[in-house]
């Protein structure tokens, strides 16, 4: 009697740590995009992407995979309850795996924004990209017909370039909070935008378009502080990339003769930056990278040896030259996204304080110094190419 | 059906109508009591009484009844004082006695033996006929092997003794009968190894057999109600086997067995919780493949037990730990599934039991029906219709499954049991209840004991040496030490 009053106790006490809730109630957001808000003075614009599961079930043809609400409101708790005026389920962020900033706001300045990211419930390992040129809402706003819905197919727009070719690069909350706390390295982000704007309203007739509005990534934001100052387009993205060895792989043209190039798919790339005082800082950069000739328009032997090293230095040459037009475009914004400022300080604590104040300026003003060593190992299934006869 | 039946004493009569009358009464003129007079020369009035049915004929004409009729023509002249001792001469069954006590006596004519009573002496003649009526050996139904002995166990006592006596030819093998259930008097033989097996263990076998005091045994089961060591516990203290080479092997680690007229299901004790997820096979083939499948019958044992616990904790309370797209899915398919998902799944493993007992017991020629209905009804048409997530029917079905792939039903019937305290612990809170239970379960079994013996051992207390045949099988070098935990007195070092 004692054990069975016993246990009823501790069932009753044990209740509190329940959390039922039943899939058909929650609703479940994928994705949130942030703007500036258009209604009000102050707060955000916030947009919800929540799954709508019955697309999914064997009778769902006819409805769209996501639903997206939009709500503004001074703070995100805010607007977290007050999306209950539009979701009719309880909304949910443990699933919450993107997250858009427009550049607007970025431009703006994030301040501490994702502190409700870190604080809350959510898991702080998903990504943060720019709306680029638009809004938040507008690049959740599409759904193209190879992804299920359209925060899959920005995260995997952006790890496959990431694989591919390395302009963009998915940098996890955890990370941004870091870099945006942490000294002597600014924050990156990857931007991303629609390929077109929507035809119509219609978004089936953008699925059954054989050139559909897609996401696209776009460039890679350069912040100061936490103000959007610049953007790396294209290749200087890429070469941003190798310059934090964050490339998987990519490709390098090599111009050969006339308009014609010879093309080095890079295999790995470990760069080491690092600044010297000589007594102004140095910005020096060491570049290994391995590739392979993959393709050539003009005809070189390169089965002979003499000729794969003049290659190799051609391939450094274009390497160096490339890193440096990108280190140079980031000293005119005076943004050190790369981390000089942060070697700096590991590797001279004194000199940093004292100068901690002023790095900017003084990375602007550096002298860069860039070491690239490659090694090219393979040409393929063939050495040298066929002759035009 | 355990009530007690208490019988008093009395003795044989010299008159052998008086004895007659007497043994009707107590058998109530029974149809089948069947009474043979004879006149022993001038010696007197003599009366041959057995049970029709479970004696054997042939042996009663032959060794019984042919030497009397014989030693009536010859009319031998015999002093009448030594009557009885001259027939137990010249009757040739094997087993022959002289018995006075009617209770005995009359245990005696109904267990077989044929009742011979001579005018003038207070005694009877018990001659041995006994033949019980039994099916023959055949392949045991419930622990089948692919590869290994397939001779299983029957309902006879002595055939089932034979099986062992066949596979261990040795004189240390010890076989001790004795008599339980006040109203059915079942034999019952308790077998052990002298020499290998603990004697205080045997010792407090004995004790606990002797002290059975209910009306019946028909089954190893009341035996296992009536001895064990814990009453209130879900897990089987005691294995039941109906083979005999897994009580050889059994008594040849120590262990001690207990086998009952009427059942082919012999009870050996002591057993360890791991001794259930052993099958015979595992001895019978690379200990390599064993050791694979035994670790497979162990998680197959969790998957019924967990499965269902652990699927409703993850889509009630811990839907962040679901990846992304498992997740949609399965949000899809309960959009239109009307209860909740608690409800759901006793639905659909209530139905389940419902289909495994009807499985059992319905008519073999109507199974194809039942099973059709089981499979269409269960796993299609109530997912069509909506009422119940295919993922509740692809869980409940992983669960049924699994639970086939261990060599011992007892153990089964444990898991299923807890699987439902699982359940609701998780749907009240979620992983949290999974752990606690579970908690709760390892404790309770680092309690019990089987004779005396940790019933969680090796594992908890650790023997090192005992690990080697628990998770896995070793190969038969490391396998030439003997359990410890049933044998201190005999080790092999």
């Amino acid at each position: 009697m004692r054990k069975a009053i016993s246990v009823l106790l501790i069932i009753g006490l044990l209740s509190g740590c329940s959390n039922y809730r039943e899939l058909n109630e929650v609703g479940l957001i994928i994705a949130i995009g942030i703007d500036l808000p258009e209604e009000r003075e102050s707060g955000y614009r916030v947009t919800y992407q929540v799954i709508n599961p019955s697309y999914f079930s064997q009778n769902g043809s006819g409805s769209l995979p996501v639903i997206n609400y939009t709500v503004e409101a001074e703070t995100f708790i805010e607007a977290y309850r007050m999306a209950s005026v539009i979701i009719p389920r309880e909304n949910r962020v443990t699933h919450l795996s993107l997250i858009i900033i427009g550049e607007a706001l970025a431009r703006a300045g994030m301040g501490l924004i994702f502190d409700v990211f870190e604080r809350g419930e959510s898991r702080s390992t998903f990504p943060v990209f720019i709306a680029r040129d638009s809004t938040a809402e507008e690049v959740l706003g599409v759904v193209e017909p190879l992804e299920s819905n359209p925060t899959k197919s920005i995260i995997s727009t952006s790890e496959n370039n990431q694989k591919m070719y390395a302009i963009s690069e998915a940098i996890p909350i955890y990370r941004a909070i870091s870099l945006l706390s942490g000294e002597g390295q600014n924050l990156m982000l990857s931007g991303v935008k629609l390929s077109q704007p929507l035809k119509s309203e219609n978004q089936t007739a953008n699925l059954q378009n054989i050139k559909p509005s897609v996401v696209e990534v776009s460039g890679l934001a350069m912040f100061k502080k936490d103000q959007l100052a610049g953007w790396f387009d294209g290749k200087f993205a890429r070469t941003a990339h190798l310059i934090t060895s964050a490339v998987e792989s990519t490709s390098f043209p090599l111009a050969c003769k006339g308009n014609k190039n010879i093309t080095i798919t890079t295999q790995g790339i470990k760069s080491d930056i690092k600044t010297e005082l000589k007594p102004e800082p140095a910005l020096i950069v060491n570049a290994k990278i391995r590739g392979n000739v993959t393709e050539l328009e003009c005809y070189l032997e390169i089965s002979n040896n003499e000729e794969m090293i003049k290659l190799e230095k051609k391939f450094e040459k274009e390497a160096e030259n490339q890193i440096r037009e990108t280190i140079t475009k980031a000293q005119e914004l005076e943004a050190d996204v790369f981390g000089f400022g942060k070697e700096l300080s590991k590797d001279d604590p004194e000199y940093w304080k004292r100068h901690e104040k002023e790095w900017n300026t003084l990375f602007s003003n550096a002298e860069i110094d860039v070491n690239v060593e490659a090694n090219i190992s393979n040409s393929g299934m063939l050495t040298d190419p066929f002759k035009l006869q | 059906m355990f009530r007690k039946h208490h019988s008093h004493h009395k003795r044989v009569s010299k008159s052998v109508h008086f004895n007659i009358q007497y043994l009707k009464e107590q058998l109530g003129d029974s149809s089948d009591l069947s009474v043979r007079n004879l006149t022993i020369a001038e010696l007197g009035h003599a009366a041959i009484i057995h049970i029709q049915g479970i004696v054997d004929e042939q042996s009663l004409h032959d060794n019984v009844l042919s030497p009397i009729l014989a030693f009536i023509h010859e009319k031998r002249n015999v002093h009448s004082g030594k009557l009885p001792e001259e027939i137990t001469q010249i009757i040739s069954v094997p087993k022959i006695k002289l018995l006075n006590d009617w209770p005995e006596v009359v245990d005696n004519l109904l267990g077989g033996d044929t009742v011979i009573l001579i005018e003038g002496h207070p005694e009877a003649i018990i001659a041995g006929t006994k033949k019980i009526q039994s099916r023959s050996i055949t392949e045991p139904t419930t622990q089948t092997v692919i590869k290994g002995p397939k001779d299983g166990f029957t309902e006879n006592l002595s055939t089932n003794i034979s099986l062992i006596r066949s596979r261990i030819q040795n004189n240390k093998l010890r076989i001790e009968q004795t008599k339980a259930g006040t109203v059915t008097k079942t034999n019952i033989g308790i077998l052990y190894m002298e020499g290998i097996a603990d004697k205080d263990i045997v010792r407090e076998v004995k004790l606990r057999v002797s002290k059975i005091d209910i009306d019946s045994i028909l089954d190893t089961n009341y035996v296992e109600e009536a001895i064990k060591d814990n009453r209130k516990t879900i897990f089987p203290l005691f294995q039941s086997s109906e083979r005999p080479d897994v009580v050889s092997a059994n008594l040849l680690e120590g262990k001690i067995a207990i086998i009952i007229q009427g059942t082919p299901f012999a009870l050996i004790l002591p057993a360890l919780l791991i001794q259930f997820f052993q099958s015979p096979e595992d001895y019978y083939a690379n200990y390599l493949v064993s050791s694979f499948l035994r670790i497979i019958r162990i998680g197959s044992f969790y998957v019924n037990m967990y499965a269902s616990a652990i699927y409703l904790a993850l889509i009630t309370h811990h839907h962040g730990l679901i990846p992304t797209t498992l997740m949609v899915t399965l949000m899809a398919q309960r959009e239109q599934v009307p209860f909740p998902a608690i409800v759901e799944l006793l639905l659909m493993e209530l139905a389940f039991e419902v289909l495994r007992e009807a499985g059992i017991r319905m008519p073999r020629a109507i199974g194809p029906a039942v099973s059709i209905v089981g499979a269409l009804i269960l796993g299609q048409a109530a997912v069509e219709a909506g009422f119940v997530s295919a993922a509740i029917v692809i869980i409940v079905a992983t669960t049924a499954i699994s639970s086939f792939t261990l060599p011992n039903p007892n153990i089964v019937n444990a898991a299923r049991g807890l699987r439902f305290i699982f359940i609701f612990a998780a749907a009240f809170i979620g992983f949290y209840g999974i752990i606690l239970v579970s908690l709760c379960i390892i404790l309770h079994l680092c309690s019990l004991k089987s004779v005396g013996v940790p019933y969680f051992a090796p594992f908890s207390p650790v023997r090192f040496s005992d690990l080697k045949d628990s998770l896995i099988r070793m190969g038969s070098p490391s396998l030439l030490k003997r359990p410890t935990g049933t044998n201190r007195s005999n080790k092999v070092n």
